[in-house]
């Protein structure tokens, strides 16, 4: 079976259109034919194979897309080659051109900017909801465990109808939402002052193409069309939205230190814009540094957090309130969840000092110790943990002493913990939205104040009765 | 001198000049130089075609192997044995070319040819991400201390482990042989310096999972 027109489409179409092109004005030669023979050949396996994996594999082993853009490349060279040669040196022709082509470009990123807010405007939930039906019925045969439900047809009806419902009531606010993230985003301003600014220097009188070219290089104006400021706005953005997230400490470094590298950089070029490898390198080598510390900080964070978490559903699982918890919420039958919460009491304590001594053996730090590590500040200073201090010191000082394997938990300690903390609501970190916070702000400061709960709405913060973390407090 | 004349003298001295003493770009200078110095050399601006000949095709190549020995230096450098691959095998054909076509076509073959050396190479990090976690659960369910009742439960989740470490051995390799026929699953290439520094355990914890996994395989 061919691979499926929906993805297929989206695949080849721009070669289509591209092949197309060169054929409507009515080119020749060796190259047109070698790159229709490479869309050919596309459009062939497209019909062979099935698999996208297989299809995406056999298209970039035969090197099919490269080949097709080579002589596609070639043959509007040779078309431009031919024209200058027809006409011989003219230096007032090849300014215009130059200037032409100039404008032209200016006109294309305009042009672009509205076809991305047409296309983002015109985007309809319930022509979306459709093709994923239609794209469903045709490969029936991979998908028959959700065709063949008797409830296939009426869901998809379903699903349909709120579709269109949510095109009718949430088309404006989409519309202008999308006004808003392009004008952010797409800085069509620092994009077209640039080349305005050389249009500007072609168009004075006397200019030369010389002249003109001389110019633009010694201004670093040449540079300045390709986008390096944007790419400077671009890194700015980067580094203010990894300190909102807060993620790790080498997230924000590598950030800072790119930005540092532009700017150092292009205070060292010529002509004061910097040398695009020269910073596509500095850039990755800052990555490469950074990224063997990501993987560690990551890797002891998931292993530390991991047995705290058994640590709470291990509590959990041994208080009468068990099956208002995840995941027990998420359990069919009583018996079901009084199964797990067994499992868990019965098997937890042996799991977790397994799991301990995995930590010991691979990072060398007990999971006491880790509360001193900077891993644990950083994410009580960045607002992740979705646990009280009060709880927290709890987990630590009174359930993990008692997680002994073939050992229950005491009486006092799950009394302790349906009154203390269960009944006074105190189980959670009441700054967590802080997180979110730091988002609203940046995004709002980025995109237009309002922006941030326009898009994504804000849920109304629960109740939560503990007291804010302050880690140097922490017992 | 007419002015055009004198204005082309003026631009490709400027061209030269953003090369000149960047210790990067010695061959692109030289080009650069090179057509500098026959448009210099010009009475009038009809000389240059005939002096210039091939020099533009040349500076194409030349800044080809000016970019590419950055990129050779710097993977070099970094020891990547294969994200460098590309620029050692542009570097060598460049030898051989002379067109600014030519250098378009050799090094788009090339980065093509080495993204998908990059994926097969990289993917055997897959093991530290994913088998290495179904390894640690094998080892902690089976010394896990449970009451008797519950050994049944800990054994079905060892086997269910073990189900997973082959199955994703076989799904990882069916998946890249749509991109290379010929490529194997080898989690022992991790030891290589270039995948190990992003290892976060030590080498003797490597080795001993590497150990365990060939038992389960």
């Amino acid at each position: 079976m061919p691979i499926d027109p929906m993805i297929l489409n989206a695949m080849l179409d721009t070669f289509r259109g591209m092949a197309k092109d060169i054929e409507g004005k009515g080119l020749k030669g060796e190259d047109v034919d070698k790159m229709n023979q490479a869309l050919n050949r596309m459009e062939e396996l497209g019909q062979q194979l099935s698999d996208i994996n297989e299809f995406n594999g056999a298209l970039m082993q035969e090197n099919l897309f490269g080949t097709f853009s080579d002589h596609y490349g070639k043959v509007l060279a040779t078309e431009a080659q031919g024209a200058q040669d027809e006409k011989g040196y003219d230096d007032a022709t090849l300014l215009r051109q130059t200037l032409d082509a100039l404008k032209d470009s200016v006109k294309r990123i305009k042009q672009g900017k509205q076809d991305a807010i047409a296309m983002a405007e015109g985007y309809s939930n319930e022509a979306s909801t459709q093709q994923a039906m239609d794209y469903l019925k045709r490969n029936s045969d991979q998908y028959s465990d959700v065709t063949s439900s008797i409830m296939f047809d009426s869901k998809m009806n379903e699903a349909l109808t709120e579709a269109k419902e949510l095109d009718k009531n949430e088309g404006q606010k989409r519309s202008e939402l999308i006004r808003l993230e392009m004008d952010a985003l797409f800085d069509e301003k620092g994009l077209i002052e640039p080349i305005e600014a050389l249009i500007q220097l072609g168009e004075e009188p006397g200019m030369t193409l010389p002249l003109f070219l001389k110019i633009q290089i010694e201004k670093g104006m040449d540079k300045a069309m390709e986008g390096s400021a944007i790419l400077r706005d671009g890194m700015v953005y980067q580094l203010e939205y990894a300190k909102a997230l807060m993620v790790n400490p080498y997230d924000i470094e590598e950030k800072e230190r790119i930005l540092y590298a532009f700017d150092d950089l292009a205070s060292k070029a010529k002509f004061g814009v910097p040398n695009s490898l020269e910073v596509t390198l500095a850039d990755s080598r800052i990555c490469w540094e950074l990224e063997p510390k990501k993987i560690f900080w990551n890797e002891l964070k998931s292993r530390f957090f991991n047995i705290l978490d058994h640590l709470d559903s291990l509590i959990i699982a041994n208080s009468q309130y068990f099956p208002s918890y995840a995941p027990y919420t998420m359990m069919a039958t009583y018996n079901e969840k009084k199964e797990h919460a067994e499992y868990i009491k019965n098997c937890m304590p042996g799991i977790i000092k397994q799991e301990e001594k995995q930590l010991e053996k691979y990072f060398g730090a007990t999971f006491l110790e880790m509360f001193n590590h900077e891993i644990f500040k950083w994410e009580v200073e960045g607002n992740h943990i979705d646990y009280s201090q009060f709880y927290t010191e709890f987990l630590k000082n009174k359930v993990y002493p008692e997680a002994v394997p073939l050992q229950f938990l005491s009486a006092n300690t799950i009394s302790e913990f349906e009154s203390t903390i269960h009944d006074k609501n105190v189980m959670f970190n009441p700054e967590s939205y802080k997180v979110e916070e730091r988002i609203v702000k940046m995004m709002n400061d980025k995109f237009g104040e309002g922006y941030y709960e326009q898009k994504f709405g804000r849920a109304d913060f629960p109740q939560r009765n503990a007291a804010p973390w302050d880690i140097n407090n922490f017992n | 001198m007419s002015d055009l004349l004198s204005q082309y003298k003026e631009y490709y001295r400027i061209r030269k000049e953003r090369y000149e003493g960047n210790p990067n770009y010695p061959n692109t200078y030289r080009t650069e130089n090179a057509m500098f110095e026959a448009m210099n050399s010009c009475s009038e601006l009809g000389e240059f075609k005939e002096k210039l000949g091939d020099l533009n095709e040349q500076n194409a190549v030349n800044l080809t192997i000016d970019e590419y020995t950055m990129r050779k230096k710097y993977f070099d450098e970094l020891g990547e044995p294969i994200r460098v691959l590309a620029a050692n095998r542009i570097l060598e054909k460049s030898k051989t070319l002379s067109t600014a076509q030519e250098v378009i076509t050799v090094v788009q073959e090339e980065e093509n040819k080495n993204s998908i050396e990059i994926s097969m190479d990289e993917s055997v990090r897959y093991f530290i991400q994913n088998e290495w976690k179904y390894l640690d659960d094998i080892e902690i369910y089976h010394n896990a201390e449970v009451p008797a009742s519950y050994k049944s439960s800990m054994s079905r989740k060892i086997e269910t482990a073990k189900k997973r470490i082959v199955e994703s051995k076989v799904d990882l390799e069916k998946n890249n042989r749509d991109w290379d026929p010929q490529w194997s699953y080898h989690p022992e290439e991790n030891m290589k310096p270039h995948h190990f520094r992003l290892v976060p355990y030590s080498k003797e914890h490597l080795e001993e999972k590497l150990s365990q996994y060939k038992n389960q395989i």
